[in-house]
């Protein structure tokens, strides 16, 4: 089946794999020139590594890296496009995209039990920009949050003084401005003592794990499904309400092809009474990405039609019959739950957080 | 090479006009002419030279399509459809320009009729698509061996290419049912039964027009629907395999070739295909240039495929094919059963051509395939082997009979490095020699280059290749589909 979600959208051969190597290879040349238009093209592709993943030749670990490459070569000569461009100022100035106050950050858990981190505490919950600032993303933090509080274990979170944890600026190619985020927040997880940090987001979970180390950071990094499985299989949660409904669950790209995080939300699905957990078609490796990837939640490149990635992946999930759609990111939240309005689609099916859905069961 | 560009018509209208119209017919989402999209549509893996289209659209009906080709017939632009990008042999590179028709939208699967055994797709249909829908249903079709899972299906038929099971029901084109064409002056027209019957079954026995679109590299047509032969889809699954121990020099002698004539007249094998020993080692990932073959490894591995619906009926084809393979040990042919244990476990679609265009590096993959009988096989495997030594390239052979007759597909692969001219002006004079062991052996070319084609007609009747032209010229006087092919 159709796996680019830039592909499904456009159509042209360019917003493929196969085309965005060609562009690479004739730039190099010199047989094509650099241009507002090319930029624009090399910035529609959510980088959700499914032509990585069903590549059958050896250098297919160098496609994502070439794409990388060929936007921070946009960045260098100021041709990204504004929403990009407006991107990186916002995270600069703000540490978010939306230009929301700073002391706005940590909000969402005022009035509930989540507190600020304190060294020696056991787990730093990093919530993330859409989990701070979107309400949607409010939600799920604040669902995770009681989750946590239930467990028993020691946490905290960073609230005002959370920094955006940067997975999208590098992989919009501004590589500089990383590269501060990044020890920034290495810097200051370092005079926390912190030693083990959870993500709400895959995003997050993804750079801190896959990108921190080589600027210093050395903590343990786990993604909330990770940690629940674990909380789950130890006790320290005990599910006892059924829920009684058909599940199917969206594999979010930073969590699953970029880190091989398959089975964790889908364990803690079942382990919840009641629920049938059904499969899309494409799924695990195959999953089909929401179009949020490469802070396409905020600069929207693929939105539009019903060739959209959203609605594509929505539709999708309808036809298993679910009556949820499980999503383990919020990036993929907000990027559904906006498609499932385009579809007309919301008596049929509805949008939740694992985190939501195990706090629906929590007795 | 340049890549070359421009309309090469007659009286055009300016290029902007012409945009201008072609988004009135498929909008103006699916239009480009933008240089990074042209680019990527003027070129294949081989090493045929590339060339620009002016222009490229996205097609998703019937009617846009019949639009096209019209506005194309009065400007006087070539037309090229495409689909899945991923054709090896130069077919879909625009040599005149003109307007490519990118078709991979147009893909529903339009019928699956269970009762009477077809299917009907649209030019967008992927081989891994159909083989999903029909694998649910417990049916499957001859898939394209090589072409990756979102490779198009209809091209792998129409221009008479082998599928996996080849060996039962032959050449992926004698599966074709029915089909709805839009000819070069825009008018749709259906072709086999499914002109005069609702139902796409059959070919016969109405005087049977396919051959005006088969096998003509989209310069008669433009095929808008397909239909195929379905058929159930066994549970079980054997196979059996064996080397020949023989030399480079002489690796497949005549009574090995017979042997494998009597094998495929046995009419229990869906598939009998063999490679040469450097084949092998490329698909496991080794690189240019290998290790000499160790003695105790065959020149050529061959392997036979069966399918079955229940375990007795497989359990009673598997000994034929077993002892037939005994029989010819005991009479003293170098050959000996090998391990086919992790083979048997690949399912169909493979994405093997793919993964072998690295082996020298530069993901260049050229490819020279024929019909040839198995008889000559010998004569042609040992030249194609000097072929490959004069040029110090792997000899990477791919062979399969097809229908348990006596003929089946001859074919050269060479991966090569597309950034080393040496290498591509190697394998252009390889892609050349080649053709001419292959006609030499009696053989006829697979989706032949226009240089190929132009060496059979050099060698056939001139009368066919007259009758070639005629039709050319009925069917497309002003020469906008797909120009350049077939060396007319």
């Amino acid at each position: 089946m159709p796996i680019c979600p830039a592909g499904e959208r456009f159509g042209f051969d360019e917003y493929y794999s196969r085309g965005k190597a060609i562009i690479a290879q004739n730039l190099l040349d010199g047989k094509l020139s650099w241009s507002q238009s090319l930029a624009d093209v090399i910035y529609k592709c959510t980088m959700c590594g499914a032509c990585t993943e069903q590549c059958p030749v050896a250098y297919k670990d160098y496609i994502l890296k070439v794409f990388e490459a060929l936007r921070e070569e946009c960045v260098d000569r100021s041709l990204m496009p504004p929403s990009v461009k407006k991107f990186f100022e916002n995270i600069y100035l703000y540490s978010n995209p939306w230009r929301e106050l700073r002391e706005k950050r940590g909000e969402w858990a005022k009035d509930t039990g989540v507190r600020q981190y304190q060294p020696g505490d056991e787990y730093l919950y990093y919530v993330g920009c859409i989990g701070s600032y979107d309400e949607r993303g409010n939600h799920i933090a604040h669902a995770l949050g009681e989750i946590l509080l239930n467990s028993g274990i020691s946490f905290g979170i960073l609230g005002s003084e959370e920094n955006c944890d940067g997975n999208e600026v590098k992989l919009l190619g501004e590589e500089g401005l990383f590269e501060m985020l990044a020890t920034e927040n290495i810097k200051k997880f370092r005079e926390l003592g912190v030693k083990k940090v959870v993500t709400l987001s895959p995003h997050g979970y993804n750079v801190m794990k896959n990108e921190y180390p080589r600027y210093g950071g050395s903590f343990e990094v786990e993604h909330y499904t990770q940690l629940l499985r674990e909380l789950i299989r130890s006790g320290k949660i005990a599910i006892s309400k059924g829920l009684n409904v058909r599940v199917t669950y969206h594999d979010p790209c930073f969590l699953g092809r970029y880190n091989g995080e398959y089975d964790a939300p889908r364990e803690i699905l079942q382990s919840i009474p009641g629920i049938e957990l059904v499969e899309m078609e494409r799924n695990r490796e195959n999953s089909f990405c929401c179009g949020g990837g490469s802070g396409n939640f905020y600069t929207d490149f693929l939105h539009g039609g019903e060739n959209s990635p959203g609605r594509i992946r929505v539709r999708e999930a309808c036809d298993t019959g679910a009556q949820i759609l499980a999503v383990a990111c919020p990036s993929c939240m907000t990027m559904l739950e906006d498609a499932l309005k385009e579809e007309d689609l919301g008596e049929k099916l509805i949008v939740k957080d694992i985190a939501e859905i195990v706090n629906d069961a929590l007795s | 090479m340049e890549p070359v560009t421009g309309n090469k018509g007659g009286e055009l209208m300016s290029g902007d006009k012409i945009y201008a119209l072609l988004e009135d017919i498929v909008g103006s989402e699916n239009v480009s002419g933008e240089l990074h999209t042209l680019q990527g549509y003027s070129c294949d893996p081989t090493t045929n030279p590339p060339s620009l289209p002016d222009y490229v659209v996205i097609a998703t009906t019937v009617e846009q399509i019949q639009k096209l080709v019209r506005l194309a017939n009065r400007e006087r632009i070539p037309v090229v459809p495409v689909v899945g990008m991923s054709n090896n042999g130069g077919l879909t590179i625009p040599v005149e320009g003109g307007i490519t028709i990118d078709l991979h939208k147009m893909n529903r699967i339009i019928e699956i009729n269970e009762d009477i055994g077809y299917a009907i797709v649209e030019p967008g249909v992927t081989i891994g698509q159909i083989d999903a829908e029909l694998k649910k249903r417990g049916y499957w079709v001859s898939l394209p061996v090589g072409p990756p899972g979102s490779a198009g299906l209809v091209p792998g038929y129409i221009l008479h290419g082998y599928g996996h099971l080849g060996g039962k029901f032959g050449i992926n084109s004698e599966q074709i049912t029915g089909m709805e064409v839009v000819l070069p002056d825009g008018e749709l027209v259906r072709l086999g039964g499914c002109a005069v019957s609702p139902y796409w079954f059959h070919r016969t026995p109405i005087p049977d027009l396919m051959g005006l679109i088969l096998g003509w590299q989209g310069s008669t047509g433009i095929v808008t629907k397909l239909g195929i032969n379905i058929y159930p889809r066994p549970k079980f699954k054997a196979m059996i395999g064996w080397g020949m121990f023989t030399t480079h020099e002489e690796p497949l002698p005549e009574n090995c070739a017979r042997f494998l004539i009597e094998l495929g007249r046995a009419d229990v094998t869906y598939d009998i295909s063999g490679h040469t020993w450097g084949a092998v080692q490329i698909g496991r990932g080794l690189k240019y240039p290998l290790s000499p073959k160790p003695q105790e490894e065959p020149e050529l591995y061959f392997s036979a495929t069966t399918y079955a619906y229940t375990e007795e009926e497989l359990a009673v084809k598997k000994k034929i094919i077993e002892n037939l393979v005994q029989e010819a040990i005991n009479s003293g042919l170098p050959i000996a059963t090998t391990d086919v244990t992790e083979r048997a476990k690949v399912e169909m679609p493979t994405k093997y051509a793919l993964k072998y265009s690295d082996h020298r590096g530069g993901g260049g993959l050229d490819y020279i395939g024929s019909i040839t009988p198995v008889i000559n096989w010998p004569q042609g495997i040992r030249r194609l082997n000097e072929v490959f030594d004069k040029y110090d390239f792997t000899s990477y052979i791919r062979l399969s009979i097809y229908r348990g007759t006596l003929q089946g597909m001859m074919r050269a692969i060479m991966p090569y490095n597309r950034g080393d001219e040496n290498d591509v002006e190697a394998v252009r004079k390889m892609a050349r020699e080649t053709v001419q062991v292959i006609l030499d052996c009696g053989g006829l070319i697979y989706k032949a280059p226009s240089f190929a084609c132009e060496e059979m007609w050099k060698r056939g009747d001139p009368n066919f290749l007259k009758l070639l032209k005629e039709v050319k010229q009925t069917f497309d006087p002003n020469k906008i589909m797909n120009p350049g092919r077939l060396g007319l």
